[in-house]
C-alpha cells in the first residue's frame, strides 16, 4: 500500500507546485475478481463456467484548492505524467467554492475502534481459479438441495486505499469482501434468487448461498395471485435493504439534508433532530466499525475513521450523517465528521456516461451498515411477532427508483408467500407492493427473526421487518 | 493517428506485443481493445429562495475525468476464454495483463453435473479493418468549460421562469476519444466518437408539497445536441409538467386499461422486449423468448428493431467491441419473433451470424450482448384514437427507470407521472405508479401502435460485473388493454374493484 500513498502525496506535491493552497487525493486500487456459472442448456440441469475476470478498479481523484476556487479531477493513468494531468484538470475545472469548506481538517475526530476481521488473507491470496471453485460449490449446494442452478456468481475484491491530504494526514488501508449468488430453479417450476457477501471465504461458505436459493426455489412451486388489499407485510433482510438503499439512507446523509433534499431537512438546512420519523420501537444506528461487517471500515473516504452514530432513537431522529464539509457546514459551529464520506455517488443524478470509478467523485455522504434494532420486540417468526395473516417477501424489484426525498415506492416482489397462522402457506406470484417508504417506517410492529448483513451501496443488519399495514396489488 | 499520450505507431507495436504474447502462451485467439476518453462532467442544482426569479443558491459541481487503458480477451484451445485489464500500458504490465487472460482461457473443468462442459467458440473468424468517427458538429473537446456551463444556465433560468419551479437539478457530460479494437484473426477498427447528455429534473414546491419531472437530452454526437432551442424547450416542459403535477394525488392500483406516451414505451420495450431478446440470456435458459423463434408472441401491430447506426441516439455505434460491424435487427415483425441480440459467442452457439451487439462498459470489461438503440415501429393510431373508447383508464408519462427478470418473464418500470383516462378523454394529473407484468401478456395486450415514433437517450446496467452503458430507445404511443398499475388507490369509487383473479 506504500505505492498508493506515495502516489497521493506525489499528486499533492505537484498540485503545490502549480500553486495549490490545499489538496486531497484519494488513491484505490480494488481489482475485482468476478466468476459466473450459467446453465448449461435449457432443460439441462448443468452449469458451465461463463465469465472469469478480473476488472481494474484503480485510479486517483484529486481535490485542490486556488484561492477560493476549488477544483476535482481524476485519472485512470498513475504514472508521473498521468498526475501532471490530473492536476492541470483539476486547475482547468476549479470553480469558486463557499470558503473552508473545501478541505477541512478532520478535527474534532471522535475515537474510535479500528473495526477487526476486514481482511481474510485467503482473499488477497486467491487466484481466479481459486474463485471458480467458490462458484463451483455454490452450484453444488443448489444441485445437492435439489435445485437447478440456471446461474451462479461469485466476485472477490481486494481493496486497497489511500488518503492524504495538504494537511498532513496520510492513510492506507486493506480489507477484503467476497460474495456469491444463485439463481435457483425447482424441478416444478419454481425460482429464486439468493446472494450475500462476507469479509472471508468461510464466512460466505458459512451463509450456504445455493442451499438457501434451492429451497427457496422450491418453496416458490405452484405459486398462486396474490390477494389484494391492505395487509401486514413481512419484509426480509434484502427487502429492507431493497426499499432503504435508494431512500432512507441517502435521507440520511447531511449532505441531502442541508440541499433540502430529504424529509429530515428542516429550517436552513438543518435537521429535524428530536422529531418523530418511525415507529417508536424502532432504534438505527450507523455503525462502520463491526467486526466482520461488510460496510466497517477503518477510514472513509476522507481519512476520517469510521464511527458509531446512533440516528434514530425510539422513533426520535437523533443524527444525521456527516462528511467533512458538511460537518464544517453545520449550523451553528460545525460539528466533528462521523466518519461517512462516501464516493459512491449511486443515489446521484445520472447520465450513464461516468467516470470508471468511485474515484471519479468527491466525496458524498452514505451510511456504512445501518444497524436496526427493537429492543423488547424482536421475535423469532412472524407468528410469534402476533402475525396471523400476511405476506412474507424476500425481496423486491424496481426500488432503485425511489426518490429519496419523497419516498413513494411501488414495487414487485421476487418471492414471497401468504402468511397463515403465522408461516408460510403457499408461495404467491408477482405481487407489487405500494405506499410510501416513511409512512411505513410508522407502521413497523416488530422486527423477526435472526439479524443479517446484507451488503449494497451501504450494509444493514437487521431481522424481517413486520410492517402492519401495506397496499399489496 | 495520435491518441492523447500514445502515438499510432507506440500503440500498433503495444497492439502486435499483446497479440504476439497471447499466441505464444497458446491462445488460439485474442483480442485486444485500447480506449483513451476523456469526460467532462457539470453538475448544477439551484434552488429559489426568498421568491428570488433565477435561483437564490447554486452548487456547481466540475470535474475532469482522463481513462486510458487496455482489455485483454483470450481464447484458449478448449474454446475457453480469459480475460484482463489495465491502466498500466507499461510492457511489464502488458504482459501480466496477458498472463491473467490466458490463465483464465487455459483451465478449467467440466461442472457439477457433467453436462455442459466448458466453453464455447467464437465461431467462423472475422477480420474487420475500418476506421470510423462517429458523426458531430461541436465536438465538446471545441468548447470551453464556460460555454458548457452557460448550456446549464439557459436552461435554469428558463426552468425558473415558472413561478412554481423550487429547485432544478442537472447533470451534463461529455465523453470524447478513440476506441481501438484489433484482433489475431487480423481485424483492426478504430472508432472516434464523442458522446453528450444533460440530464434535467425540475421541481416545484408549496408548503409541503412537491413534484419533480426529469428528462434527458443529448445522443452520440457534438453539442449541437444540446442547441439553446431544444434546452430551453426542455427547461419549459418540465417545469409545466412539475407546476401540474404538485399536488397531485396517488394514482389508483389494480388492472386498468393503460396508454403508454412515448418514453413510457421507450421504457416498456427496453425492460421487456430488448433484455429477453438478449441471446446470452435465451441459451441459458434465462428468458421467455427461448424456443420462441418463429412463433406469435406479440399483436400482430408489433414490431421491434435494434439499430445501433440510427445517427445521434445515444446507443449509437458503428463497430461493436468485437470489432464486428453494428447492425439493424428486427427482433419482432408483426407480433413474430424473428431474431436475438448476438456477440459472437451467442452467435455461434446458435449457429447464427453475429450482429454486432457485443458491447463492454470500457477496457476493464469483458462485452457482452448488450441493446444498442432499441424501438417499436410507428403503426397509425393518434393519441385521441387510442382514447377514444377507454371509459376508464391511465395515462403514463416520461421514464424513470425499469427492471426485468427474463427468466420469470417479468418486468417493472416507472414512469415520470401520470394521468387518469375518463369516458375517451385525459382526465386529472396523478403521481407516477410502476407498471409489471409478464411480458408475454402485455405483448400480446398492445391493441393499438402511435405513429409518433421518437427517441430518448437512457441508461441500462446488466451483467456481472455490472456494466452501466449508454443505451437509446424510441417508441410511438402504445395502448394495453390490461395492464397492472402499483397505485396506492384514490378515494375515487369509479375504481374500486379494478383487480381481477385472486387467490
Amino acid at each position: 500500500m506504500q505505492d498508493l500513498l506515495e502516489r497521493a502525496e506525489q499528486a499533492l506535491e505537484l498540485a503545490r507546485r502549480a500553486g495549490a493552497a490545499a489538496a486531497e487525493a484519494y488513491v484505490i486500487d480494488a481489482p475485482a475478481d468476478a466468476v459466473s456459472f450459467e446453465r448449461a442448456g435449457a432443460g439441462s440441469g448443468g452449469v458451465r463456467l461463463r465469465t472469469a475476470v478480473t476488472v481494474p478498479h484503480r485510479g486517483l481523484g484529486l481535490t485542490a484548492q486556488w484561492g477560493g476556487l476549488v477544483g476535482f479531477a481524476s485519472t485512470t493513468d498513475l504514472s508521473a505524467a498521468g498526475l501532471e494531468d490530473v492536476v492541470r484538470a483539476c486547475r482547468h475545472a476549479a470553480l469558486p467554492e463557499e470558503p473552508g469548506l473545501a478541505l477541512t481538517p478532520p478535527s474534532g475526530v471522535r475515537p474510535s475502534p479500528t473495526p477487526s476481521d476486514l481482511v481474510d488473507r485467503r482473499v488477497v491470496e486467491m487466484s481466479l481459479a481459486d474463485l471458480v471453485e467458490v462458484a463451483r460449490e455454490v452450484a453444488e449446494e443448489v444441485w445437492e438441495a435439489g435445485g437447478l442452478a440456471v446461474g451462479v456468481v461469485s466476485f472477490a475484491r481486494c481493496r486497497r486505499v489511500a488518503v492524504a491530504n495538504s494537511l498532513g494526514l496520510a492513510r492506507s488501508s486493506l480489507d477484503t469482501l467476497v460474495s456469491a449468488g444463485a439463481y435457483a430453479a425447482s424441478p416444478g417450476g419454481g425460482l429464486a434468487s439468493w446472494s450475500r457477501a462476507s469479509r472471508s471465504l468461510e464466512g460466505l461458505r458459512r451463509l450456504s448461498v445455493g442451499r438457501r436459493a434451492a429451497g427457496m426455489a422450491l418453496s416458490s412451486e405452484g405459486a398462486r395471485d396474490v390477494v389484494p388489499g391492505r395487509q401486514t407485510v413481512v419484509l426480509g433482510p434484502g427487502a429492507v435493504l431493497s426499499l432503504l438503499a435508494g431512500s432512507l439512507g441517502p435521507a440520511l446523509g447531511a449532505d441531502r439534508v442541508g440541499e433540502g433534499s430529504s424529509p429530515f431537512s428542516g429550517r436552513d438546512g438543518r435537521p429535524r433532530l428530536g422529531e418523530e420519523v418511525a415507529a417508536s420501537l424502532l432504534s438505527v444506528t450507523d455503525d462502520a466499525t463491526r467486526p466482520v461487517g461488510t460496510g466497517s471500515y477503518e477510514f472513509d473516504a476522507e481519512g476520517t475513521p469510521g464511527g458509531v452514530t446512533p440516528l434514530i432513537r425510539d422513533g426520535i431522529l437523533v443524527a444525521v450523517l456527516h462528511n467533512n464539509r458538511t460537518a464544517a457546514a453545520a449550523r451553528p459551529a460545525g460539528e466533528a465528521s462521523s466518519g461517512n464520506a462516501s464516493r459512491d455517488r449511486s443515489d446521484r443524478m445520472t447520465t450513464f456516461v461516468e467516470p470508471s470509478g468511485h474515484f471519479g467523485y468527491r466525496s458524498g455522504v452514505s451510511p456504512s451498515t445501518l444497524v436496526v434494532q427493537a429492543p423488547g420486540r424482536t421475535y423469532a417468526g412472524p407468528g410469534e411477532a402476533g402475525v396471523d395473516r400476511g405476506l412474507l417477501v424476500a425481496d423486491v424489484m424496481g426500488a432503485f427508483v425511489i426518490d429519496p426525498a419523497v419516498g413513494d415506492f411501488s414495487v414487485t416482489t421476487t418471492n414471497a408467500w401468504a402468511l397463515e397462522r403465522g408461516s408460510p402457506a403457499y408461495p404467491v406470484r408477482r405481487a407489487m407492493l405500494t405506499g410510501n417508504i416513511y409512512e411505513m417506517l410508522k407502521m413497523v410492529s416488530a422486527l423477526a427473526g435472526e439479524p443479517e448483513d446484507v451488503a449494497g451501496p451501504f450494509s444493514v443488519l437487521t431481522p424481517a421487518w413486520v410492517v402492519s399495514e401495506l397496499t399489496v396489488v | 493517428m495520435a491518441t492523447s499520450g500514445l502515438p499510432s505507431d507506440d500503440l500498433d507495436r503495444t497492439l502486435r506485443f499483446v497479440l504476439d504474447r497471447a499466441l505464444g502462451m497458446g491462445a488460439v485467439y485474442a483480442d485486444a481493445r485500447f480506449q483513451d476518453r476523456r469526460l467532462t462532467l457539470v453538475g448544477l442544482t439551484a434552488r429559489r429562495e426568498g421568491g428570488t426569479p433565477g435561483g437564490g443558491r447554486a452548487a456547481w459541481e466540475v470535474s475532469r475525468h482522463t481513462e486510458r487503458g487496455l482489455g485483454v480477451r483470450v481464447v484458449g484451445p478448449g474454446g475457453r476464454e480469459g480475460f484482463a485489464a489495465t491502466s498500466d500500458l507499461s510492457r511489464p504490465a502488458l504482459a501480466k495483463v496477458v498472463s491473467d487472460a490466458a490463465a483464465g482461457a487455459m483451465s478449467g473443468r467440466a461442472g457439477p453435473s457433467g453436462e455442459g462442459g466448458e466453453g464455447t467458440s467464437l465461431g467462423p473468424a472475422v477480420r474487420t479493418v475500418g476506421r470510423a468517427a462517429t458523426p458531430r458538429r461541436l465536438h465538446p473537446d471545441d468548447l470551453e468549460l464556460e460555454e458548457k456551463r452557460d448550456i446549464l444556465r439557459t436552461f435554469t433560468a428558463e426552468a425558473f421562469a415558472r413561478s412554481e419551479t423550487s429547485t432544478v437539478s442537472l447533470a451534463y457530460a461529455d465523453a470524447a476519444g478513440t476506441d481501438v479494437f484489433a484482433s489475431t484473426e487480423g481485424s483492426r477498427v478504430e472508432t472516434d466518437s464523442a458522446r453528450v447528455i444533460l440530464r434535467a429534473g425540475v421541481e416545484a414546491r408549496h408548503a409541503l408539497r412537491a413534484f419533480d419531472s426529469a428528462e434527458s437530452l443529448g445522443g452520440v454526437g457534438g453539442l449541437e445536441l444540446l442547441s439553446e432551442l431544444a434546452v430551453k424547450d426542455l427547461a419549459r416542459r418540465l417545469a409545466a409538467n412539475a407546476a401540474d403535477w404538485l399536488g397531485a394525488p396517488a394514482a389508483p392500483g389494480g388492472e386498468m386499461t393503460t396508454v403508454l406516451d412515448n418514453q413510457a414505451g421507450e421504457n416498456f420495450v427496453h425492460e421487456a422486449v430488448g433484455h429477453s431478446c438478449e441471446a446470452d440470456a435465451v441459451l441459458t435458459g434465462a428468458s421467455v423468448m427461448g424456443g420462441r423463434l418463429g412463433r406469435e408472441i406479440g399483436a400482430p401491430g408489433v414490431t421491434v428493431v435494434d439499430d445501433p447506426g440510427r445517427v445521434g441516439t445515444v446507443g449509437m455505434y458503428v463497430y461493436d467491441d468485437e470489432g464486428v460491424p453494428a447492425r439493424s435487427v428486427t427482433l419482432i415483425e408483426e407480433g413474430v419473433l424473428r431474431a436475438y441480440l448476438h456477440t459472437r459467442r451467442t452467435a455461434a452457439a446458435m449457429g447464427v451470424e453475429p450482429n454486432g451487439h457485443a458491447r463492454a462498459r470500457d477496457f476493464g470489461y469483458v462485452p457482452i450482448v448488450r441493446m444498442g438503440t432499441i424501438n417499436i415501429e410507428p403503426g397509425e393510431f393518434t393519441l385521441e384514437e387510442m382514447l377514444e373508447d377507454i371509459d376508464r383508464g391511465i395515462y403514463l408519462m416520461g421514464k424513470r427507470g425499469g427492471q426485468v427478470d427474463p427468466a420469470r418473464g417479468v418486468f417493472q418500470f416507472r414512469p415520470d407521472r401520470a394521468r387518469l383516462i375518463r369516458r375517451g378523454e385525459l382526465g386529472e394529473p396523478v403521481r407516477a405508479p410502476s407498471l409489471s407484468g409478464s411480458i408475454l401478456d402485455i405483448l400480446q395486450s398492445i391493441d393499438a401502435v402511435g405513429r409518433d415514433l421518437v427517441f430518448h437517450p437512457g441508461g441500462c446496467g446488466k451483467g456481472f460485473p455490472g456494466q452501466t452503458i449508454p443505451a437509446g430507445s424510441g417508441s410511438p404511443h402504445l395502448r394495453l388493454t390490461r395492464a397492472t398499475i402499483g397505485g396506492a388507490g384514490s378515494g375515487d369509487p369509479d375504481w374500486a374493484g379494478r383487480k381481477e383473479g385472486g387467490a
